[in-house]
């Protein structure tokens, strides 16, 4: 047998929105609705909360954690997905970060997998996730510099540099 | 092996000893990204490697022969894959299957890709594709079996 | 390092064969590090996994990522449209076309392009028939990890089949390389519909075969019965999905949850374990297995006629936007956040891999494991390496 699946109707995102406008109140930012998600930006300080909000609400599943780099803005962007199962609705959870000082706290308290996608994404992007038990490595060699996944570094081998397969001289 | 750096053998035996090792060779399986899947289904049922003598699975590095670097060299791992080379005993011989390993392949303008295994390894065969098939695979073989009957062992080992 | 305190008792053994008299004497013992990978013949590839063991007891687990990190989310804002295709196909390199599908969709409902219905039922078609491929090879290997030597045989004799019809369609074994924005590339050839009704009828006398081949074996049930046991509050917390989930009783399907594809159109059943071990986890691929082979017959019998591709020419540019798309493949979720400014490179592709959420639960899993455990439960949670470092 089978039910038809069904985006989300509008119905059922007005619905969750009013609930989170209730809890969270006046942390947030801009709840809007984008192409069958929820959009719900906070500031950063309020990432956890926010994320604790939604995990009471249902949604349980944690999606990834991922950062976008906005050179022109001179800002990075935390992007947090979670989906609820029980209701089959997603919701986006943006927090935007100066490049200068790009921090933010951890929600590994809150759910258990953003673990290693904030390991990942402190590599590739340079934010700091405060509260993290040990931000190390992941996907990155050791001798590996900077922060590749920013728009400033180009791709190198475009560009020369020194032989990187001198593991024996000096 | 302290004989054969020094003297060259005659026809009859080199032919034999030569014969006996292309037709005997143990491969190592570095099976690192795609082309793990093909080189392993170059071993299974349709394919069978084994018909050319080639035994899949060596225990560890030190009984094989001969090294099949199939997939992506990513510069982390490049220090695991020379020391693996190192440990294996002479003579041995490397194969590159697919265009990773030939020349970093689709990834070549990628931060954390080496361009190519040759940079690291000395490279006998290169086998072409993305994956290759597994038939390639079988011809890489009898190429590098072609150019060990031809092989001179004082050659080789007195360098 | 701790000091562990732990008696031992030495016997004496007499010529009967039973223990005569004891002495007991105090034996300090420590933790050891044992390093597994990255080349390894059951790590599935490069994955390390670095464990501490008390004894034969994993006290903690960490698995070590990045030796097939090959940057494709940098490497994806260097590519058009149509170079991104062929490079995702790498992602989780056992099931190509499943991973260039959710992206293809995604440019299109940002431009919003209606893909002809054909399309539609082929790429379902290309879609399940992979699924099919990887977890034939799945059962295959899971006997390879187990110890059984013929099971990996069996499994790429079947994984063959369906590479065959693949290559038949798309011309290639593995990174197919067909889904286009718009739609596929080329339409089925002639020949194709005779060819899969014979082919499925194989794959499902050898699902039956798949059951009682391992599941009747004494070893296997003990290897797998209760080992590894993922409660679905933990799986979903940290994000685990596909198979996995569904073993571990969450009843949650892509395919019935997001309209794509019109998979609404067919009937098909999600299975669900209970206990979440790695049992389960392996009888969820074979019965999953079943239901693709339904649905590729319903597929088949509701191929419309018409075109294969809306064109959208070569200087198809992704409008601006942002959008979200997730397919279930079967690793897992494979989703695509989509960010475009307009141009024909995307801005920001973030690529959700079910590989990487699941292997990020390894470390909750081996717990006051025993050191052969550690094999079985990494085949079962059969992750692909592309898909976790991407």
């Amino acid at each position: 047998m089978s039910d038809a699946p069904a985006a989300p109707t509008k119905s059922l995102l007005d619905e969750i929105s009013s609930e989170v406008r209730a809890l969270l109140g006046d942390d947030v930012g801009d709840l809007s609705e984008n192409r069958e998600q929820l959009i719900l930006r906070v500031a950063p300080e309020k990432r956890p909360e926010a994320l604790a909000v939604l995990k009471t609400l249902g949604f349980e599943f944690y999606s990834f954690c991922g950062g976008v780099d906005w050179p022109e803005d001179e800002k990075l962007e935390v992007l947090d997905h979670v989906f609820s199962v029980a209701r089959r609705a997603r919701v986006t959870v943006k927090c935007e970060v100066p490049r200068s000082n790009p921090r933010v706290p951890t929600a590994i308290n809150v759910y258990a997998g953003s673990d290693w996608h904030e390991r990942e994404t402190w590599e590739l992007f340079g934010i700091v996730f405060v509260g993290h038990p040990r931000l190390r490595r992941l996907l990155l060699a050791d001798w590996q510099e900077g922060f590749p996944m920013r728009k400033d570094e180009a791709l190198r081998a475009r560009v020369e540099k020194p032989w990187p397969g001198d593991f024996f001289s000096g | 092996m302290a004989l054969l750096d020094k003297v060259e053998l005659p026809k009859p035996l080199k032919f034999t000893l030569n014969w006996g090792r292309k037709y005997s060779l143990w491969t190592l399986q570095f099976g690192l990204a795609c082309c793990a899947i093909e080189m392993a289904a170059s071993m299974m049922p349709r394919h069978d490697i084994m018909r050319f003598g080639v035994i899949p699975l060596p225990a560890s590095p030190r009984q094989a022969d001969v090294m099949i670097v199939a997939g992506t060299c990513v510069d982390k791992m490049i220090p695991s894959i020379i020391r693996v080379w190192e440990q294996m005993p002479e003579p041995k011989y490397c194969i590159s299957f697919g265009s990773c390993s030939n020349s970093g392949g689709p990834y070549w303008d990628s931060y954390a890709v080496a361009k190519g295994i040759d940079q690291y390894l000395p490279v006998d065969v290169y086998v072409p594709g993305c994956p290759p098939r597994p038939e390639a695979l079988l011809d890489g073989i009898m190429k590098l079996q072609e150019r060990i009957q031809q092989e001179s062992l004082k050659e080789r080992l007195s360098v | 390092m701790s000091q562990i305190r732990e008696t031992a008792t030495s016997g004496v053994i007499s010529t009967r064969g039973y223990i005569t008299a004891t002495t007991e004497h105090d034996m300090s013992t420590g933790d050891m590090v044992l390093n597994i990978g990255p080349q390894h013949p059951s790590t599935h590839g490069v994955l390390r996994v670095v464990v501490r063991l008390d004894g034969e007891r994993v006290v903690e687990a960490d698995p070590v990522l990045g030796y097939m990190h090959r940057a494709f989310e940098k490497l994806a804002e260097q590519r058009s449209p149509l170079q991104n295709t062929a490079l995702f196909n790498r992602l989780d390199w056992v099931s190509g076309f499943c991973n260039e599908v959710p992206y293809c969709i995604a440019c299109e409902k940002l431009a919003e392009i209606e893909i002809p219905k054909r399309a539609e039922v082929q790429r379902v078609i290309l879609f399940e028939l992979t699924r099919l491929a990887s977890h034939a090879m799945f059962c295959g290997v899971y006997g390879l990890e187990l110890g059984a030597l013929t099971p990996p045989m069996y499994g790429y004799r079947d994984r063959e089949y369906a590479l065959d019809l693949l290559e038949m369609v798309t011309g290639q074994r593995m990174h197919t390389n067909w889904a286009r924005i718009g739609g596929v590339k080329e339409d089925f050839p002639i020949g194709f519909y005779e060819k899969i009704p014979p082919i499925l009828e194989y794959f499902r006398t050898r699902i039956d075969q798949w059951l009682e081949f391992l599941i009747d074996n004494d070893v296997f049930v003990q290897r797998t019965r209760g080992i590894g046991m993922l409660p679905p509050d933990i799986a979903l917390d940290y994000g685990v999905s596909g198979p996995n989930l569904r073993a571990s009783g969450v009843s949650t399907d892509a395919r019935k949850e997001e309209d794509y594809l019109g998979y609404g159109d067919y009937s098909f059943e999600i299975p669900v374990g209970e206990k979440g071990d790695c049992f389960d986890r392996y009888v969820q691929r074979v019965r999953e297995m079943w239901e693709s082979c339904n649905i590729i017959e319903q597929a088949l019998d509701n191929l419309p006629p018409g075109p294969i591709n809306t064109s959208v020419g070569r200087t198809f540019k992704v409008p601006a936007g942002e959008i979200y798309i997730r397919a279930d493949g079967p690793r897992g979720e494979t989703g695509y956040y989509l960010i475009s400014n307009g141009g024909r490179e995307p801005y920001r592709l973030k690529i959700r891999t079910g590989s990487f959420s699941n292997v990020s639960v390894l470390p909750y899993l081996l717990k006051d494991t025993y050191v052969p455990d550690i094999v079985a439960i990494l085949g079962s949670l059969d992750f692909v390496v592309g898909d976790i470092d991407r």
